[in-house]
Formats: structure tokens, C-alpha cells, sequence
């Protein structure tokens, strides 16, 4: 044989990812200790690590345990679910612009979740206590479910799944979503109105301890579901038929993602409100830094998530305190035009 | 052994196969030739398992393809789909892995893959992504692809296996039409049962243990090239006036006439 295959090439590839992973790893705790450090209360990095240790004074454990640490880690719930939800359904539908919001899902669960709060009540008060806080996720997980059903139901076609009808499906979903929302918002009383108002744009800081904790521990549980499918993910770029002929059950494959995708973007909906386009704008960014195989997109998207995610609830901190505008603002400020630029790069994809 | 047994399909309202009972011999380029929509796809992919017929079913060794799980039937058959879709900028050597069963070591997965594109001849360019290839080489890609799978189900499973082409030389070159049916040839010569879907009359006459003539959904002659070409038999299910030479070597040429 003249020339032999190299047979580094794919150890190559792999090679050259350890020190992606390694850069975004950095930049996540430089901005993970950032969140704990930055806000209308400064606290110096040496102090938030001794406070982490159990050695910071009254102020600053109030400020860093009870505050800034839960945003943290629903923030890092939010950014995790949002990245694996919308990596896993680009992998599936073979099109860089499904996302969780585009297509309704963050519609639905935050309808479930609107429910619960101005007419649940009614219905809350005879569950018994220690099922309360699952109310709110659990209705947006229900409200999730059913979108992601209905828009795959309605795109299914000959086999394979058309993203234009999902997408259209998608924008029906988000005005029914919107309308209802407003109906709630109509007959919502003072109270139920505050706790109503980050449903538009969303927050890392509007929902109780408790509530962020059940959320972000149901989406940081749905991780496995994900990254256990990332050969199906490679396998589906075949398309169905031939993923299907390489040993893939397609069926199943796709109810894991659906039920992955509607639980995590409905817990993470549940306590953050719907943020958009970090499902979009993660793995695609992820893809054009490691290439087209699933087992490094997933994990890339998840920290580029993050990192977004962080990145924006520091922006809205520190941009006009003490107020803060919601965190939708920023990731949408960022991921309209980009979901535009997408468009217009894919343009004759959309019919596939 | 790979059989169809009273198979009947419809497709679109329009009958795609009626009573289709066929069996494929391990060791054997069996070919399906046959004009546009005579049910030669739709016949391979019901036995691949890819599509349920609505009568009859497709047999792999005396079981039933749409009771075998996707995973033991991807070790046993694999297929290089017709018009092959992926967007996604993989590498050659990637694609040719991709289809490999997940318990086959790294270690024999990169040799079985590096066996497979040196056999479709695509060495020079395993690093390259498939983005940047021709259509031809693409599809010799796919084809590396599924001999990679072939070999490693063989691997696993300890039994020779089945390769479905559906028009695996429609877009090469000659040269290049000639290193797939080799590697081919040379799956049946280690025991692997081969099934290849073709418009090319002269490639299934010369290369084809059987052939399998179809049309209208039906299997109308099937038996080795020399027993059922012939001129009218070829006249009748093309329409068309059909000559049927040998060549001095030995070799085949079939075709429609021209003059």
C-alpha cells in the first residue's frame, strides 16, 4: 500500500479538544466566582472563597450563601438544560435551528407554570405539603410534555421530521402561550402580578430557595438521559432510515430526547422563567469549535451554555444598579440577530 | 439466508410490491434490476427492515428482520442507503466508523474502518471532511461506511453478514464502479450474502451470481444472468428494444439499442 490511512485521525481531533475544554473550564470559574463576587454589594474574591469555607461574616454569608449561590446554580442548571435541550433536538432534526424556545417548549412549561401560580392555588391547597414545591415544575414539565408531543406529532412526515412545520408549530404554540399568559395576567390579582412578571423575560433570582433547588436538581439529574445519546445524536446526521439501518431504535432514540428535553426545560422554566436562544446559540457555537461528533458538542455546549448564562446574569446585575432588567433581555439582545444570521445562512435547509 | 416471503406493499395508494417470494443465497451477488419504480428499493429496504410490508414478511436465517431489535440487525446486514444525506462535516474516517457497533474495541474498529477505505480507495483523503469531497467519493464514503459495519458485525456475531447496496455505482466513474464491485465480490468470497439494486444491465450481467428481474412490483424472472437474459424477456419488461452481446473475453454488454 503506497499511502496507509492515517491512523491518527481521530486521535488528532481529540487531542485538540483538551484544550478547549481546558480554556472553557477556566473562563466557567472565572465567572462563576465573578457571580458569587459582583453585585450591588462587592465582596473581594479572597472573601468569597472564605466565606464558601464557612469563615465570612454575617453580611457576606447572607449575601453569597442564600443569594448569590442559588442564582449560581440555577444559573449553571439553566445554561446545562438549555445546551443539552437544544444540542439534542439540532442533533435529531439535523437542523441548526431547532431550540427548545423557537419550538414552543419553554412556551408550554411556562403556561403549566403560569397556571399553578394564579389559579393553582385553588387546587394546590388540598395537596398535601411536602408535594407543594413540586407543583410549579411539575406543571411546566406537563405544559412542556404536551408541546413537544404536539409539534413532533405535527411534523412528522413520510418518516422524517420537517423543521419548517416544527418551527411554524413552534410559533402557533408561542402565541396560544402568549395569549394565555396575558389572560393570567388580566385576572391575576397584585401579588400573583409580581410573581408573574419575570415570566416574560425571565430571572435567575425571582423564584424561592426552594423552588430553584428542585429544579435545578431535576435538570442537572436529566444530564445522563443526554449525554447517553450522543452516538444516536451522530447516527441521526445519517438520516432516519440509515441511522436506523447502523442500529439505532429511531423511535426511541427520539421519545428520550422529547421526555430529557421536556423535563429539564420544564424544571429549569419553572424556577428561571423562558430564556431564549441559549438553546440555540450553545451548540452551534460548540459545532463550529469541535467539529460535527456529538460526544464533544454536548459537553462544549453545556460549558458555552453556562459560561452564557453567567455571562448575562452579570451583565443585567451590573448594568443599571439596583435595578436589574431580566436576564431575557441579554440573551435576547444577543440571540435574535444571531438566530437571524442563522437563517439566512440556512436558508435553503429550512425546506429539508 | 435472506428471504421474502408473499411479500405486498402499498405506497402512496399505488401497489409497490404484490407477492414478491425471493430467497438470497449467503456467498452470492444477488442483483435486482428492473425499469424506474419496479419495487427494487422498496423490496431491499423491506429486508433490510427499514419498511413494513402491509402483507408477507422479510426473513434473515428463518426469523422473521421486524422481530430482530436494530442493534443484532445492524451486526448482521448492513446497507449503503441510495442517496446517502449528511450534512454534518465528518471526516472520512469518522463517517466510515460512525456506523460500527459501540462494543467492537477502538482498536479493531480503526482497522476494520482503515480496511474499508483502502478497499474503496479513498486513502488519500481519509482526514478530509466529506463536505469537501465530489458526489462519487462521498458515496465511497458511505460505502466504506457500511463495509466497515459488515466487518464488524461479522466481528461480533462470529457469522458472515449481509451488504444491501441500492445503486452503489450510479454516481462513479468506471474505475471506481469496478473497486466497489470488487469489494464486493470479495465480501462473498468470505462468505457475506450481497445484494446490489441497479439500472446497469451489463455491471448485474457480468458481476451478479443471480439476478432478480422485477417490474410492476413483481419479480418476473430470477435465476443466474446465462438462464434468464434474453433479448425478449428484456424487450417486455423495459419496453423498449433490448440487445444482449458477449464479448470475445467473455464479458457481457447489455444494454438498450441505440440505432
Amino acid at each position: 500500500m503506497a499511502q496507509a490511512v492515517n491512523p491518527d485521525g481521530l486521535t488528532v481531533r481529540r487531542g485538540s479538544h483538551r484544550l478547549t475544554f481546558l480554556a472553557l473550564a477556566a473562563v466557567l470559574v472565572g465567572l462563576g466566582l465573578a457571580a458569587l463576587a459582583l453585585g450591588p454589594v462587592a465582596i473581594s474574591p479572597d472573601r468569597v472563597i472564605a466565606t464558601l469555607f464557612g469563615a465570612g461574616d454575617g453580611v457576606e454569608s447572607a449575601i453569597i450563601l442564600q443569594i448569590r449561590l442559588p442564582r449560581l446554580l440555577l444559573g449553571i442548571a439553566v445554561g446545562t438544560a438549555l445546551a443539552l435541550a437544544g444540542a439534542s433536538l439540532q442533533g435529531v432534526l439535523r437542523n441548526p435551528l431547532a431550540d427548545p424556545g423557537l419550538i414552543g417548549v419553554s412556551a408550554g412549561a411556562t403556561v403549566g407554570a403560569v397556571l399553578v401560580i394564579v389559579v393553582g392555588e385553588r387546587f394546590g391547597a388540598g395537596l398535601p405539603d411536602a408535594l407543594r414545591p413540586w407543583l410549579l415544575p411539575g406543571a411546566a414539565f406537563l405544559g412542556a410534555g404536551v408541546v413537544i408531543a404536539f409539534v413532533f406529532a405535527l411534523a412528522r412526515r413520510g418518516g422524517e421530521t420537517s423543521v419548517a412545520t416544527l418551527i411554524l408549530a413552534g410559533v402557533a404554540v408561542n402565541t396560544v402561550a402568549g395569549a394565555i399568559v396575558g389572560v393570567m395576567v388580566y385576572i391575576s390579582d397584585d401579588q400573583q402580578l409580581r410573581d408573574l412578571t419575570f415570566w416574560t423575560l425571565g430571572a435567575l433570582s425571582a423564584s424561592s430557595l426552594q423552588t430553584t433547588l428542585i429544579a435545578s436538581a431535576i435538570a442537572l439529574l436529566t444530564v445522563p438521559a443526554f449525554i447517553r445519546g450522543t452516538r444516536a445524536l451522530d447516527l441521526f446526521q445519517l438520516g432516519e432510515r440509515a441511522a436506523f439501518h447502523s442500529g439505532l431504535n429511531v423511535e426511541r432514540a427520539k421519545v428520550v430526547v422529547a421526555l430529557a428535553t421536556a423535563v429539564s426545560v420544564g424544571a429549569v422554566t419553572a424556577a428561571a422563567g423562558p430564556i431564549g436562544f441559549i438553546g440555540l446559540v450553545a451548540p452551534h457555537l460548540a459545532r463550529m469549535i469541535v467539529g460535527p461528533s456529538h460526544a464533544f458538542i454536548l459537553p462544549t455546549a453545556v460549558m458555552l451554555g453556562v459560561a452564557l448564562i453567567l455571562a448575562a446574569d452579570l451583565a443585567v446585575r451590573l448594568a443599571v444598579p439596583p435595578a436589574e432588567p431580566p436576564i431575557g433581555l441579554a440573551t435576547s439582545i444577543i440571540g435574535g440577530p444571531f438566530f437571524l444570521w442563522l437563517l439566512i445562512r440556512n436558508r435553503g435547509r429550512l425546506h429539508a | 439466508m435472506l428471504e421474502a416471503r408473499n411479500i405486498g406493499l402499498t405506497l402512496g395508494g399505488r401497489p409497490a410490491l404484490t407477492d414478491v417470494d425471493l430467497s438470497l443465497s449467503s456467498g452470492e451477488i444477488t442483483a435486482f434490476v428492473g425499469p424506474n419504480g419496479a419495487g427494487k428499493s422498496s423490496l431491499l429496504n423491506c429486508l433490510a427492515g427499514s419498511l413494513r410490508p402491509d402483507r408477507g414478511s422479510a426473513f434473515l436465517d428463518g426469523a422473521p428482520v421486524l422481530n430482530i431489535g436494530a442493534e443484532e440487525l445492524a451486526r448482521r446486514r448492513a446497507v449503503l442507503e441510495q442517496e446517502p444525506v449528511s450534512q454534518a462535516p465528518f471526516t472520512v474516517a469518522e463517517l466510515a466508523e460512525l456506523s460500527t457497533p459501540i462494543d467492537v474495541s477502538p482498536v479493531d474498529a480503526s482497522r476494520l474502518r482503515h480496511n474499508a477505505i483502502v478497499a474503496v480507495g479513498l486513502s488519500d483523503l481519509s482526514d478530509r471532511s466529506i463536505l469537501t469531497l465530489s458526489g462519487g467519493e462521498r458515496h465511497r464514503a458511505h460505502m466504506a461506511r457500511a463495509l466497515t459495519q459488515l466487518a464488524a458485525g461479522e466481528l461480533t456475531s462470529g457469522t458472515p453478514g449481509w451488504l444491501l447496496l441500492d445503486e452503489p455505482t450510479s454516481s462513479l466513474d468506471p474505475r471506481h464502479q469496478l473497486t466497489i464491485l470488487t469489494a464486493a465480490k470479495r465480501a462473498t468470497i468470505a462468505g457475506s450474502g450481497v445484494l446490489i439494486v441497479s439500472h446497469d444491465l451489463t455491471l448485474a450481467a457480468n458481476m451478479a451470481d443471480r439476478i432478480a428481474l422485477m417490474r410492476d412490483g413483481r419479480v418476473v424472472a430470477f435465476g443466474a444472468p446465462s438462464e434468464i437474459l434474453t433479448e425478449s424477456v428484456l424487450e417486455d419488461v423495459y419496453e423498449t428494444k433490448m440487445q444482449i452481446n458477449r464479448l470475445a473475453q467473455g464479458d457481457w454488454a447489455v444494454g438498450p439499442c441505440y440505432s
